[in-house]
């Protein structure tokens, strides 16, 4: 028994070959590990940037629902993010900052994200705002013309009472010299209203013309834009024909009238008939591209009128007793023929045209430039 | 009598041992081999799918938010028939979101761009970006450089490598433009941008990568000619 066992001991000869197995096995192991390590670094690497994703999609879908409710007119949304409590069913968080910055009305959206875990907070921004029609408060006078004005038709005109500065009236405004039909009258508002505006216009001060440089560019002082870049007021305008004229009593906002042919005009712009938010839907403001106006007899239009193109002179033809309640605007010379009377009253619907809660306003939109990751 | 028993191996069994031992053992240390071998490419690769998609994520970012022009000075902007000073440089008459075609490459391989990082509402010197390839002049290979802050074309500025010219060569870095028109909005580009981006290991050029994204400019570049210069 002693022998065998001596001998079984003895007999070990694989010592060397398990060493060396073991030593292999044990660089295979480590080389192994280092590279799992690695794996598992690449694979924490590619789930951040998947939550970033992630949570950069939900901040992105917040941006775009919250721009529908500010649309709708809400200003504020409940938020809270930890909980995952959400606005509108999502699992982001925005929320809407209105104010008045250098006169404009802006207002920012802040969409917060998570991803799942937690471990992504994305946190995006965007600037939307109100982009108005019109360049100024209201445009400074009843009838502006860039050029040469020629009325034949007599003119009735309720001044603004701080055209040329506070309590410095101004009916008519024109960068040349202004030939009117004697029988011209200016007065206030209310005077022509009750058919009481006596006044001789053609005498008084508060023509301003001859002006040359105060508006050097006319679409520019009204809309903002310069006239070389009209395309792009025209881009936020309803397009129509000159014939479609006839049926501007159906809504109001900014049209763009273009082709061949007269714009007519029986009634555009109405001014009895209020929405629910007390606002008047239906004030226009009417740009005829090289279309001449016609104004049928007793016709009105409620806002403002600019013939605007590369004709001149542009002609305007009345009919009996037309009246405009605004303003009306040439950036050529410009012709008032035909007809017994023309009432220009000048009226500031800036607030009304301009609200963000007028249906037919301005667009409120994203404004190019406005986003922000950071 | 334990010494008589000593006998040795016959030779048999040394030669069968033998080749047992060598068999097993060539087959350990080749799976050694095949292991560590296919684990140094596995960290390779990882080290050269690290290092692109940093880049790539990084300029996806950056370039997304170019334009950026903080509320107050858009507040100017409105109706004053002015350019935002982030996208269109109207003194120059130029805009600065641009692709430019640099070392005489057929694709777009420099970007440039600005963006209102520090929401001051002003075009500052430090707040022109960009991306580029180019070629190190040192270590022969093509990097990624970024226009840090004051890159104001593809060849002045402050430009800094961001790969790592030492291990990664940049085989393909390039900016291709897809615009999109806004509706009726013809001068407002929404301008998509898909980058590719390949690079190989400068020590083992067999590990390369290609990478592409695309991504949607968030803020949308003015086109003031109606021609769209850059997404054309």
């Amino acid at each position: 028994m002693h022998l065998s066992a001596n001998n079984a001991i003895n007999k070990q000869n694989g010592g060397v070959s398990l060493a060396t197995a073991l030593i292999l096995l044990l660089c295979t192991s480590l080389v192994v590990m280092y590279a799992a390590k690695q794996a598992v670094l690449e694979q924490a690497i590619t789930g951040n940037q998947y939550r970033y994703y992630s949570a950069f999609a939900q901040a992105e879908a917040g941006l775009n629902q919250a721009l529908a409710a500010y649309k709708n007119n809400a200003t504020d949304a409940p938020c809270e993010l930890n909980n995952k409590v959400s606005w509108i069913n999502q699992t982001f968080c925005a929320q809407i900052s209105q104010q008045s910055l250098n006169g404009q009305t802006i207002a920012e959206i802040n969409a917060k994200a998570s991803s799942d875990d937690k471990t992504a907070n994305i946190e995006l921004h965007q600037t939307i705002g109100f982009s108005p029609w019109l360049a100024n408060s209201s445009p400074a006078a009843a009838l502006i013309v860039a050029g040469k004005l020629n009325a034949e038709t007599p003119l009735q005109i309720a001044v603004n009472p701080n055209g040329g500065g506070i309590g410095v009236p101004v009916s008519i405004w024109s960068r040349d010299t202004i030939n009117l039909n004697s029988a011209s009258l200016r007065c206030q508002a209310l005077d022509l209203t009750n058919q009481n505006c006596s006044n001789p216009l053609a005498s008084d001060l508060d023509l301003v013309q001859n002006v040359g440089n105060h508006f050097p560019d006319l679409f520019t002082y009204l809309f903002g834009y310069r006239s070389n870049q009209a395309n792009w007021l025209k881009e936020k305008a309803k397009l129509i024909k000159p014939e479609q004229c006839q049926t501007l009593n159906q809504g109001g906002g900014l049209y763009w009238v273009e082709g061949s042919g007269s714009c007519v005009i029986d009634q555009a712009g109405k001014s009895d008939q209020l929405d629910s938010n007390g606002f008047d839907p239906q004030v226009v403001i009417l740009v005829l591209n090289n279309v001449p106006l016609q104004l049928k007899a007793n016709s009105q239009i409620v806002g403002y009128v600019l013939l605007f193109g590369d004709q001149s002179p542009q002609q305007i033809n009345i009919e009996n007793n037309a009246s405009i309640l605004g303003g009306l605007f040439s950036n050529q010379n410009l012709s008032i023929n035909q007809g017994n009377s023309l009432k220009l009253v000048w009226s500031d619907y800036s607030a009304i045209l301009e609200h963000p809660n007028n249906p037919s306003n301005g667009a409120i939109g994203l404004l190019a430039g406005g986003w922000r990751d950071f | 009598m334990q010494l008589s028993r000593q006998l040795g191996f016959s030779l048999l069994e040394l030669l069968i041992s033998l080749t047992l031992g060598f068999i097993i053992s060539t087959a350990a240390i080749s799976l050694f081999i095949n292991t560590a071998n296919s684990d140094f490419h596995q960290l390779k690769t990882m080290r050269l799918n690290q290092e692109l998609r940093g880049i790539m994520l990084l300029m996806v970012r950056e370039i997304r938010r170019a334009g950026y022009l903080d509320p107050a000075g858009l507040s100017l902007l409105i109706g004053s028939g002015e350019w935002n000073p982030f996208i269109y440089d109207t003194n120059n008459n130029k805009l600065l979101f641009s692709l430019e075609k640099i070392d005489n490459s057929p694709t777009y391989n420099c970007i440039l761009f600005t963006s209102d990082q520090n929401t001051n509402g002003r075009l500052d010197e430090d707040e022109y970006f960009g991306y580029q390839r180019r070629y190190d002049s040192r270590t022969k290979n093509y990097t990624v450089k970024i226009g840090a802050k004051t890159a104001t074309s593809c060849n002045s500025g402050n430009w800094e490598s961001i790969s790592d010219e030492n291990t990664i060569s940049i085989n393909e870095l390039s900016f291709i433009p897809y615009p999109q028109r806004l509706g009726q909005q013809q001068h407002l580009l929404h301008c998509n941008i898909e980058i590719h981006l390949s690079g190989y290991l400068v020590n083992d050029p067999s590990v390369s990568l290609n990478l592409s994204q695309s991504l949607n400019l968030r803020n949308p570049i003015y086109d003031p000619s109606g021609n769209a210069p850059i997404c054309q």
